[in-house]
């Protein structure tokens, strides 16, 4: 076997009191593609940050080599959302970084740029003309510009850091076959991502994480294989098989659409829990805005009883409020029930904040310390609890897992729970199966443009089955 | 603040970042298992900045020791109660202008136009009185209308119009200095005003203390109450903190945004009624001078006084503390300095405040600024 790019071996990381990192090797190795799979809260990301040196590992070595042998190898990264700047042309985006500048006593030679540009263009098969404004690309496109800048560069390794995610089929072809032509040319790559069959399909080796450990190490099981390990070490105690057809209905999609979502129906009962699942190409969090009323349906209709609470898809960016402190962050969404004669009861406020800090197990349980020093699990609880304090009928979740410990998750599917016990419908978003399957008691598979098929109940899937229909 | 306790925090917010788009993971790094650029920690001087606190009390003290340098060298009248009591009532219009300025800044908004209208207001509240003959609770009511009028332009620009609120506030500022100046004809006003308009900026009733002096400090607290302890003080906060997530979380932005501005520019109108009440004239283009200290007011009440948050209370103590220290510069022979004073007070304060927050509040604003278009979103 050819001698590695990059060898990691032995990783351990601790945040605060949460091991996410557990005795993690990871080797890459000149023409071959390796896929890091695992589910959100795995520690991928966390590992793929050691490698690009924002975290430090607390133990472990990391060594890489250049094509040649010698130590010190480049690695190139292509992050989900591209680090490419809209208002620049395609050619400018190729040069953000100022490599090779191709310049005349500092004046930029746009002419040898362009011709670069092209060239590289071509190398990715990406018929895009160098002058045209980012902005005025598909994401597809983009994803390409982005491959094209680390292309005919010195980089050794290539990182494909959920960049799939967002394409449809065809374009994740395209992005895999030129990672292919890097490998081949004595290049490694390692592609982290959700969606299985595109690695089955494409990728030689596999690592798959679970809980911080490498929980499987070698060359590419099949699908079926993939899904069994990927199900594996899952021990969520079942929701317990109900029928909710005669409770009252609390949400109600009757053929609602936008012009991202294609109309469909969708009916939610008090007291069950929805998932929804598919690929981000899917727009399936457009369902949950819509559902929210953050969106406005362009057709259909949208029927929901009482108020529903909204836990968006990126909670940091698009749920906190960041130098605010945890009982502001709890209390922004209804303030309203809490005021008198015009002001704000800061009695009460304190024990709604109080209470939520408990349920929750907040840590630390301190209302007054400014929520962007919490950890991103704690901060995910927070804006729950603020869901929860506008007592809702409805709550609808996107991605409320997304990038917490194991402890969290449990916390969190505990409070799914609770909430659908006491009565209130939920649905929740998610591209990782193992939310919708540890607490919704029917899941549907949302196709691209927002089709919803196949509603299941719970009862007649597994884990592995929903993992097949989502890649199918 | 929270110093260690902060810093050491800082990995674990980034750690669940799933979208950050730090630019230091993107494009080639030469990767190996190089540290991390070392933490303020390991240096000597920020240890002994820490180890005595010095970020917290630091500014105050210098404040002081000029106040108490100038005192000695000046002797007692710089730090008479006389001299105090006449520096906060002269600045009484200066306070609504940064309570102004601060509450544009809580809900992220910056009004270049709050200067201008202080500038008209007062224009008007010469003019109005003295030419026209209104009586002066009219007039007040006249001048609170327009500056509520001004504001709500500046901000359905802003919300509506989508237009950058630096143009929007900087045109309007424009144009209502124009206004100022076409009124008086660009003369100066000072003939005609009430004598009950211009006592009740000079009187002092009880001993040497000008009652003038409580009108602003009671506006303070009004504003104290409003951003402290109602629904719409909290909303500020909010937005001004990030407005995607406000929304998202059934804040009206929109709405919140328009009433931030025309609150400033209310209180700016007020402001314009204090100084014509206190020094009896108007100079049509006085108005773009008062932006300056104003703001230089906010930033540095925030920096030194409520940990990098804007606070109403703060800025209006700091613009009585850059006041009195201008007053100083005076003394000491500087005369035309208050500029250059309140240039670098201003700069040296959101500097200052930057720097803190990187070493010692440091995680505590962590930054949260990927944009939602970086996601795809």
């Amino acid at each position: 076997m050819a001698d590695p790019l990059v060898a990691m071996t032995g990783i351990t990381k601790r945040f605060g009191g949460s091991q996410v990192v557990t005795n993690a090797d990871l080797v890459l190795r000149p023409g071959r593609l390796r896929a890091l799979l695992g589910p959100n809260g795995a520690g991928k990301s966390t590992l793929i940050k050691i490698l690009s040196g924002v975290y430090r590992a607390d133990g472990g070595a990391v060594n890489t080599w250049r094509r040649d042998g010698a130590p010190g190898g480049r690695i190139g990264f292509v992050h989900q959302n591209l680090a490419l700047v809209d208002d620049l042309t395609v050619r400018e985006n190729v040069y953000l970084d100022g490599r090779k500048p191709r310049r005349i006593a500092g004046v930029i030679d746009k002419k040898a740029e362009y011709n670069e540009s092209v060239r590289r263009l071509a190398a990715v098969n990406a018929k895009i003309d160098p002058e045209t404004r980012l902005g005025d690309l598909s994401l597809g496109q983009k994803t390409l510009v982005a491959v094209a800048r680390l292309f005919n560069t010195d980089v050794d390794v290539m990182v494909l850091d959920e960049t799939s995610a967002a394409l449809t089929r065809r374009e994740s072809d395209w992005l895999y076959a030129e990672a292919r032509q890097f490998a081949e040319a004595g290049g490694a790559v390692l592609a982290v991502t959700h969606r299985l069959a595109e690695v089955v399909k494409h990728c030689d080796d596999a690592t798959v994480m679970s809980d911080g450990r490498v929980i499987f190490e070698g060359p590419m099981p099949s699908l079926t294989e993939l899904h069994l390990l990927m199900a594996r070490g899952l021990a969520v105690e079942p929701p317990p098989q109900e029928d909710f057809e005669d409770r009252e209905v609390i949400v109600r999609l009757s053929a609602a659409g936008t012009d991202t979502i294609s109309p469909g129906d969708l009916d939610i009962h008090s007291g069950e829990v929805v998932g929804l699942v598919g690929p981000l190409s899917s727009n399936l969090y457009q369902i949950g805005h819509l559902v929210a009323g953050r969106t406005t349906a362009t057709t259909g209709r949208v029927d929901v009883a009482g108020t529903a609470a909204f836990v968006p898809e990126h909670c940091q960016i698009q749920g906190l409020l960041p130098e605010l402190s945890v009982r502001e962050n709890m209390t922004v969404s209804q303030l309203k029930h809490l005021t008198k004669w015009g002001r704000i009861s800061r009695r009460a406020e304190d024990r709604e904040v109080g209470e939520q800090i408990a349920t929750l197990n907040i840590q630390p349980p301190d209302p007054e310390k400014a929520v962007n020093l919490l950890s991103g699990g704690n901060q995910q609880k927070v804006v729950m609890a603020r869901a929860a304090l506008t007592k809702p009928r409805c709550y609808v979740l996107c991605e409320p897992t997304r990038g917490v410990d194991v402890k969290t998750r449990h916390a969190i599917y505990g409070f799914i729970r609770k909430v659908s016990a006491e009565g209130a419908a939920v649905l929740i978003i998610t591209i990782d199966v193992d939310d919708a399957f540890a607490v919704a008691h029917k899941i549907g598979l949302v196709r691209d443009g927002g089709v919803v098929e196949d509603m299941h109940t719970r009862g007649s899937l597994s884990v592995a089955t929903i993992l097949e229909r989502v890649d199918s | 603040m929270s110093d260690d306790r902060g810093v050491a925090k800082l990995p674990v917010v980034d750690a669940q970042g799933e979208s950050d788009g730090s630019p230091a993971t993107d494009g080639v790094r030469s990767a190996t298992s190089d540290p991390p650029p070392k933490s303020a920690r390991g240096s000597s001087a920020l240890g002994l900045m820490r180890r005595f606190r010095l970020h917290e009390w630091g500014t105050i003290a210098f404040f002081l020791l000029f106040f108490v340098i100038v005192g000695v060298d000046k002797g007692g009248s710089y730090v008479s109660t006389g001299n105090i009591f006449t520096t906060l009532a002269d600045n009484g219009d200066g306070a609504f202008l940064a309570l102004a300025a601060t509450v544009t800044l809580i809900s992220g908004q910056f009004d270049l136009s709050i200067g201008a209208t202080a500038g008209l207001s007062a224009v008007l509240m010469a003019g109005l009185t003295s030419s026209q003959g209104l009586p002066i609770w009219l007039t007040i009511i006249c001048v609170v209308l327009v500056g509520a009028t001004i504001g709500a332009i500046n901000g359905l620009l802003v919300v509506k119009l989508k237009v950058n609120v630096f143009i929007a506030t900087l045109g309007m500022s424009g144009a209502l200095s124009g206004v100022a100046l076409i009124y008086a004809h660009g003369e100066i006003i000072f003939n005609g005003i009430p004598a009950s308009l211009t006592n009740f900026g000079r009187q002092s009733p009880i001993g040497d203390f000008p009652t003038i002096i409580l009108v602003p400090i009671a506006m303070t607290l009004v504003m104290w109450f409003v951003a402290r302890q109602t629904v719409f003080g909290r909303h500020l906060f909010a937005v001004g903190s990030n407005a995607e997530s406000s929304r998202l979380a059934g804040v009206k932005v929109e709405r919140t945004i328009v009433l931030s501005l025309m609150v400033a520019s209310v209180l700016a109108a007020l402001g314009g009624v204090v100084l014509i009440s206190r020094f009896g004239s108007i100079d049509p283009t006085t108005g773009s001078g008062f932006l300056l200290p104003a703001y230089a007011a906010a930033y540095l009440g925030s920096s030194i006084l409520s940990d990098g948050r804007f606070s109403v209370v703060s800025a209006v103590v700091a613009t009585y503390l850059v006041a009195y220290a201008g007053s100083g510069l005076v003394e000491l022979g500087y005369t035309y300095s208050g500029n250059i004073f309140n240039g670098v007070v201003l700069v040296g304060a959101v500097g200052l405040n930057e720097f803190l927050r990187r070493h010692f509040g440091a995680a505590a604003k962590a930054r949260l600024e990927p944009k939602l278009s970086d996601l795809g979103v």
